[in-house]
């Protein structure tokens, strides 16, 4: 998949990042890493989602699990892990 | 008496008990080595609070071989009242209110924490160089990369600075930095050791892992550090491993991939690898080459995973609660994006972005979930290997130490981590050993097993070091 710069720019705003001033270093950088990633579009699985691999099987894991709200996490471990554990399936 | 944090640990744990030293020796030698080293180990030293609690252990029985010997930690794992950086300016003044689990349990040993060590900001890079604080130096020759994430970790260890040192592992970052410094570590199987104050990159892949001198201590320290733990909740609630009986009964069936001598593999790192597997088979051991042909995918594998986890996880700085906070701002989202552009380096903000698109509502199917579907096969690939072998071989790294500020394009960045990434996606535990050098600089094998089977990586690792005289 093709990669423009205004799509660049526009992924940076979601991430909350000002790279106006170095768009072009960055969407050449990003572009290098999309070449990269592109080559597993194509590949044959079989395999339906990937388990956590430990011992605690039969849940899936992705990255709505680690969705935590910001003011949450580092200022009270404890709350900071019941939402942790709100948010596993 | 001289140079005792050079000494095996069991020599030092009977000087301690013969009284022949006292805790406050070991941390006055780790200052002398830490204040002199020109290498850029450490982001934080905790001296003051390191004498304080020697002293307050000199009252106290030596009741276990870990009783005052020092540590150091890299900069990602939360300490109490002590500066966790992650080596960024995001978090350049953030002091934790809790202890990561791997902390009590070092505590409850009574070791000492006498300092943080530098990394490659929140863990991404492979060369210690993408640190806010400044790149570390080999000690091999301080003109050539240590390896990340962990550098400072792998650096203070391999410089003789202090004997014990924890490291984090996403993709390879304990396993790489020990292979170029020429020291050991561990990635343990995925839950083994709690992750709960572990500042997370990717969460999925992320473990501690212990950076020792030899493999016999990296066992010992192993056996403190891991464990179940209810805060964390992909801990793996299991038997406790304990560095006892590491003797091989038998020996091993090995597989060697084919993937892992190929074409991507530096001459420098085979020129050592390939004999070295001569001398296992001399060992007795059967070798074989094997297919695992999802290997090749290991790379935009990370790509995809670890820096959507990244960019998720990476979200909560925004520099109200905590991280870095502009002085002069428009409103709420000026704020947001001042303290997020001018508290993240390059490389996080890069892999953020890369993280972010992947994730996006068109792209997650494309990308993600194919990438997880990749990842089973990958696993169920290795799972394969092992069910008709005991270990797998390769070398650590496709290369060897290389200079510091070499010019590189992004993707190849991820190349380091080459080998060691598929054991991150399927959670088998890997160490990474020397096994010799080519010209000064040190070489690394990188031996895997099944899951929770590290004492049969233990096992064999100390084996092959006797062997090797390494």
């Amino acid at each position: 998949m093709n990669i423009d710069k205004k799509t660049v720019l526009h992924v940076s705003k979601l991430c909350r990042i000002d790279i106006e001033n170095d768009l072009d270093k960055y969407y050449k950088e990003f572009e290098a890493i999309m070449d990269s990633v592109n080559e597993i579009i194509d590949v044959e699985v079989t395999e339906e989602l990937m388990v956590v691999p430990n011992q605690q099987k039969n849940r899936y894991f992705s990255t709505s699990d680690l969705r935590i709200s910001s003011e949450e996490f580092f200022c009270d471990s404890k709350r900071g892990f019941k939402v942790f554990k709100r948010c596993s399936k | 008496m001289k140079n005792i944090l050079n000494l095996k640990l069991t020599e030092i744990n009977e000087l301690l008990k013969e009284k022949k030293i006292k805790p406050i020796d070991l941390v006055n030698e780790f200052e002398e080595k830490a204040l002199s080293s020109s290498l850029n180990a450490f982001i934080t030293l905790n001296i003051e609070a390191a004498k304080k609690r020697a002293i307050e252990l000199e009252g106290k029985e030596v009741d276990n071989l870990f009783f005052g010997i020092p540590i150091v930690l890299k900069d990602n794992i939360s300490t109490k009242n002590l500066k966790t950086t992650c080596a960024s300016k995001m978090l350049e003044d953030y002091i934790p209110i809790f202890d990561a689990n791997v902390v009590e349990k070092m505590e409850q040993k009574n070791m000492i924490i006498v300092g943080k060590t530098n990394m490659d900001e929140f863990a991404m890079g492979g060369t210690g160089e993408t640190s806010y604080f400044g790149a570390t130096k080999n000690p091999i020759d301080e003109t050539l990369v240590p390896g990340g994430s962990s550098s400072g970790s792998a650096v203070a260890v391999a410089a003789g600075i202090v004997p014990f040192a924890l490291g984090s592992d996403t993709g390879g970052s304990v396993r790489q930095p020990a292979a170029f410094c020429g020291v050991v570590g561990l990635k343990p199987t995925y839950g083994r050791v709690s992750r709960f104050g572990l500042i997370a990159f990717g969460s999925s892949l992320d473990q501690i892992g212990p950076i020792t001198r030899d493999v016999t201590e990296n066992a010992h320290l192993f056996e403190v550090i891991n464990g179940f733990s209810k805060d964390d909740y992909t801990s793996a609630d299991v038997e406790k491993f304990e560095a006892k009986d590491l003797k091989l009964n038998k020996k091993l069936k090995v597989a060697v991939p084919k993937f892992c001598v190929g074409e991507n593999i530096n001459d420098e790192v085979l020129s050592v690898f390939l004999p070295t597997l001569e001398k296992i088979k001399k060992m007795g051991h059967q070798v074989d080459y094997v297919e695992i042909p999802f290997l090749k995918y290991s790379i935009p594998l990370y790509q995809v995973i670890a820096l959507a986890e990244a960019s998720s996880n990476l979200a909560r700085f925004d520099g109200l609660k905590y991280g870095y906070s502009p002085n002069q701002y428009d409103n709420f989202d000026d704020f947001v994006t001042k303290s997020r552009s001018v508290g993240f380096g390059a490389e996080v903000k890069r892999r953020m972005m890369v993280g972010t698109y992947v994730l996006s509502s068109e792209n997650v199917d494309i990308y993600y979930k194919k990438a997880l579907q990749v990842r089973q096969e990958l696993t169920n690939e290795l799972n394969s290997v092992y069910k008709n072998y005991d270990i797998i071989l390769s070398p650590a790294t496709p290369t060897a130490a290389f200079p510091l500020g070499e010019k590189r394009k992004p993707n190849e960045a991820f190349f380091d981590d080459l080998l060691t990434i598929p054991f991150n996606m399927s959670g088998h535990p890997s160490l990474s050993m020397p096994i010799g050098k080519c010209g000064i600089k040190p070489i690394g094998m990188q031996v895997s097993s099944n899951y929770f089977e590290e004492k049969k990586i233990y096992s064999f690792a100390i084996e092959l070091e006797k062997e090797l005289g390494v």
